[in-house]
């Protein structure tokens, strides 16, 4: 039996080093807690890196993503890059973290920051991405936009004519996603508009069930995208992507507010993929795995309110960020601080007991 | 997560050792068909195909227009099967799109409510004293041609190729929609992706088509042709597949279903008359194929003896872009004499001498 | 030979093209109000309407079938219109529905 005493209590392991890992890496190293971040990519910033920029001020994702690295580096949290934990064993009151059959780390307190995964869009096959080279995620679009890989339609299409399609892999209970991704519309609101930006004569429609504009000055982004920005909403989800006349697709949706099937040929379709769960967990008595989701998979479940951190059944254990769920930015900024405080408790706790 | 993927979902179809079961409306409309798919299993590939007499019409279309109830379709159903056991076959190979979603429907319904296959199984012993098992393997006539399309194409001397230009034959399929609509695992690819057809296309050297509506419905839909007042529903479907499928200028549609075969060949003719528009340009129609036509004209059979004279669209243009070789003066000769020349449609060209 | 009688005849697609280009009267129409643009469909103002209790007017109506290029049957219902104005009050995204409804009903050509 190995002894809980070369755990050293008050240390801190955050798995994922996007936002979430990071934000709460940042308020607990500020508070005076040894913390270390263990990331699977070999950098910093999950899925913020392959942003444009973000809604909904258009700041450039590299700009966030540049501070918060640097707020990291100037505190020299330890970062263990290239670093898989795929379980987690419990030793006395702290953990273990494993990778495969070695130990990688040792902390009194993990915090689960792993965020979340795109929705596979070639599961919902009717829309032919992966089939059709014009039909991009919107996680594409952003590299588009970052001149990470070419438009699909070449330059002698000054007018193209654009779809998005909302709730790609969301609200969708046959592709097991029950759950709204939330930031999709408000994405959709903002690539539209950055698309026009690029292409004035464009034509852009988006296609929603309803728009869930819940953010602050996210309504307002979609005003301006219909008045100022001319791109015209269509209630329906699109029912299929079929190829079209020349290299355009053909796709079919119905107009609800009209009661009317609807057709239309573009020259790009963007799906705007959902928010999945990237590992489910799998509880053993003193053991935590982190196993390859299944159909239907949740995110991680916490203690309580939905909003704390603390993971069902594991003392010692939180969870920041997108991993419990679908989060924006903003969101996932004030989560990590919460759950940071959350974590700042129970290690004091730890404390007063022993001391008593 | 691995998704399953449609696009590459492929049916398990045994090799050989099949019950054959027809279909009911088939040699009325295209006498050639069945008989040159028996033709093409049995003597070019030598398969163990045995049919049986006594077997009958599945009653699908009557049960689809709600003439025909639930508890009799089963026992007739069971029947059948009953003859494919008495002959000592688990295979069952039907010819019909819509035999074969009956046949799908009725192992699924007996799969999750064993209670009435029991009740079937009773129903039948009371009427014929007859037993039945299920099949292990159930098989539409498109699979089987689909899974067996390397031998056939080894054996065939035309391609899917204009041959005084070697382009591709551009082909859009229809496929029946009781084919992979109702349950997608019994097709190959599925509802979204069928390939039982365009497979087979492309393995004689056509040219796939992925048209907007290819998956709309032809328009039969049983109780919708059924009466003469009601069927402006089914010419209408029709008619937006092939407003569809115009704009790529298709030389030929493959079909695996006797009720679109019937249709997407008919109605171009109906349609021609209503609005005085065909969908080829030329006035000539396009022709329509099903899959065992196909692989039978591949295979050099004689057009007439295949009954291609009895399509609506008539098939001469097509014959002499493949290059198939065919006797004008043989087309209307019938066992019993040379039959007329029937009349000429007012709009649709049917007679090219 | 004489057309045959089939007795049923087919049903035109009533499905709407969006890739057409819009309409110029159309187009016209959004250029002298482009507040039209910022209509959601939420209906407000057709609950509102003193003549859509026993007309077909619904202005939001009106801008889905203006955008469809229905411009006869938009030209028709915005006859019905009694340019009260509750439905400019009632609007939340400020659209200015009276200019709106003249331009549309303007569509219709008058009688010779």
């Amino acid at each position: 039996m190995r002894s809980s005493e070369y755990i050293n209590k008050d240390e801190v392991a955050i798995i994922g080093g996007g936002p979430a890992g990071m934000q709460t890496a940042l308020v607990l190293s500020a508070r005076g807690f040894s913390v270390r971040i263990y990331e699977q990519k070999e950098q910093l910033g999950g899925h913020l890196k392959g942003w444009h920029h973000l809604f909904p001020h258009g700041v450039a994702a590299s700009d966030l993503l540049g501070a918060l690295k640097e707020q990291v580096l100037a505190r020299a949290i330890p970062l263990h890059l290239g670093q898989t934990v795929d379980h987690l064993q419990k030793v006395g009151e702290g953990w273990e973290l494993w990778q495969g059959e070695t130990v990688v780390g040792r902390a009194g307190v993990v915090v689960l920051a792993n965020g979340f995964a795109l929705f596979d869009a070639r599961r919902k096959e009717e829309y032919g991405y992966g089939l059709y080279p014009s039909v991009l995620t919107s996680a594409d679009l952003e590299a588009v936009f970052r001149k990470e890989r070419p438009w699909p339609f070449g330059p002698d299409c000054a007018a193209p004519q654009i779809g998005f399609v909302h709730c790609v892999g969301s609200r969708d209970l046959k592709c097991g996603s029950p759950h709204c991704s939330k930031l999709c519309c408000v994405t959709a609101v903002k690539q539209a508009m950055a698309v026009k930006a690029f292409f004035p004569e464009a034509q852009v429609y988006c296609f929603y069930m309803d728009l869930r504009m819940h953010g602050l000055e996210y309504e307002e982004l979609y005003r301006k995208a219909q008045v100022d920005y001319g791109v015209r909403f269509i209630r329906g989800r699109l029912s299929e992507a079929a190829p079209g006349q020349g290299k355009r697709l053909h796709v079919k949706a119905e107009d609800t507010l009209q009661g009317r099937p609807l057709h239309l040929q573009l020259d790009m379709l963007v799906l705007m993929s959902g928010m999945v769960p990237t590992f489910v967990l799998e509880q053993q008595e003193r053991a935590v795995f982190f196993k390859e989701p299944v159909f239907g998979s949740g995110f991680v479940p916490v203690q309580g309110f939905l909003a704390a951190g603390s993971v069902v059944q594991q003392k010692g254990l939180f969870a920041s960020g997108a991993c419990k769920g679908p989060a924006t930015l903003p969101e996932v900024f004030a989560d990590a601080a919460a759950v940071a405080c959350e974590v700042e408790q129970y290690l004091k706790s730890l404390k007063a007991v022993a001391h008593a | 997560m691995t998704p399953l993927l449609w696009k590459d979902y492929q049916k398990e179809v045994p090799d050989n050792h099949y019950f054959f079961v027809r279909s009911c409306i088939r040699q009325t409309f295209f006498p050639g068909a069945e008989a040159a798919l028996l033709d093409i299993l049995r003597n070019s590939l030598g398969l163990d195909i045995f049919e049986d007499r006594r077997h009958t019409t599945c009653t699908g279309i009557a049960y689809h227009c709600d003439l025909v109830p639930l508890e009799t379709i089963m026992t007739v159903i069971a029947r059948q099967l009953s003859l494919m056991t008495e002959a000592g076959y688990r295979h069952l190979l039907v010819s019909c799109v819509t035999s074969f979603g009956i046949y799908l429907e009725m192992l699924d319904m007996w799969q999750h409510h064993p209670e009435m296959l029991e009740q079937t199984r009773e129903a039948l012993w009371k009427s014929t004293r007859r037993t039945f098992e299920l099949p292990t393997a159930l098989v539409h006539t498109s699979d089987l041609i689909y899974h067996l399309r390397k031998p056939i194409a080894d054996r065939s001397p035309h391609r899917l190729v204009d041959k005084s230009t070697q382009r591709a034959l551009r082909v859009v399929d229809h496929v029946g929609c009781h084919y992979a609509k109702i349950f997608p695992a019994g097709g190959f690819g599925g509802a979204e992706f069928p390939s039982v057809l365009s497979g087979l296309a492309e393995t004689f050297g056509g040219e796939m088509v992925d048209y907007p509506e290819r998956r709309h419905c032809c328009g039969f839909g049983f109780r919708h042709y059924m009466l003469q007042e009601n069927r402006g529903y089914s010419v209408s479907n029709s008619r937006i597949k092939f407003e569809s499928m115009e704009a790529f200028a298709p030389d030929l549609i493959l079909t695996n279903c006797p009720g679109c075969n019937m249709f997407l060949d008919r109605w171009q003719y109906t349609l021609a008359e209503m609005s005085g528009k065909t969908y080829d340009g030329e006035g000539k129609g396009i022709p329509v194929l099903s899959h065992e036509e196909l692989a039978a004209l591949m295979l050099g059979r004689d057009p007439w003896t295949l009954g291609l004279q009895m399509h609506q669209v008539q098939l001469e243009p097509l014959l002499d872009k493949i290059g198939i070789a065919y006797q004008a003066r043989q087309k209307y000769s019938m066992v019993e004499g040379v039959a007329g020349v029937p009349r000429e449609p007012g709009v649709l060209k049917v007679s090219f001498e | 030979m004489p057309k045959p009688d089939f007795g049923f005849s087919f049903a035109p697609n009533r499905a709407l093209e969006l890739s057409v280009p819009l309409l110029p009267e159309v187009q016209a129409v959004l250029e002298a109000e482009p507040s039209i643009r910022a209509c959601m469909a939420c209906g407000q103002c057709a609950a509102v309407c003193t003549a859509g209790v026993f007309t077909p007017l619904a202005f939001y109506r009106l801008v889905l079938q203006l955008w469809a290029g229905e411009v006869e049957v938009v030209g028709q219902r915005a006859q019905h219109c009694m340019l009260c104005g509750k439905c400019q009050m009632t609007c939340p995204r400020g659209v200015n529905i009276r200019n709106a409804l003249l331009l549309m009903a303007a569509l219709l050509p008058p009688k010779p």
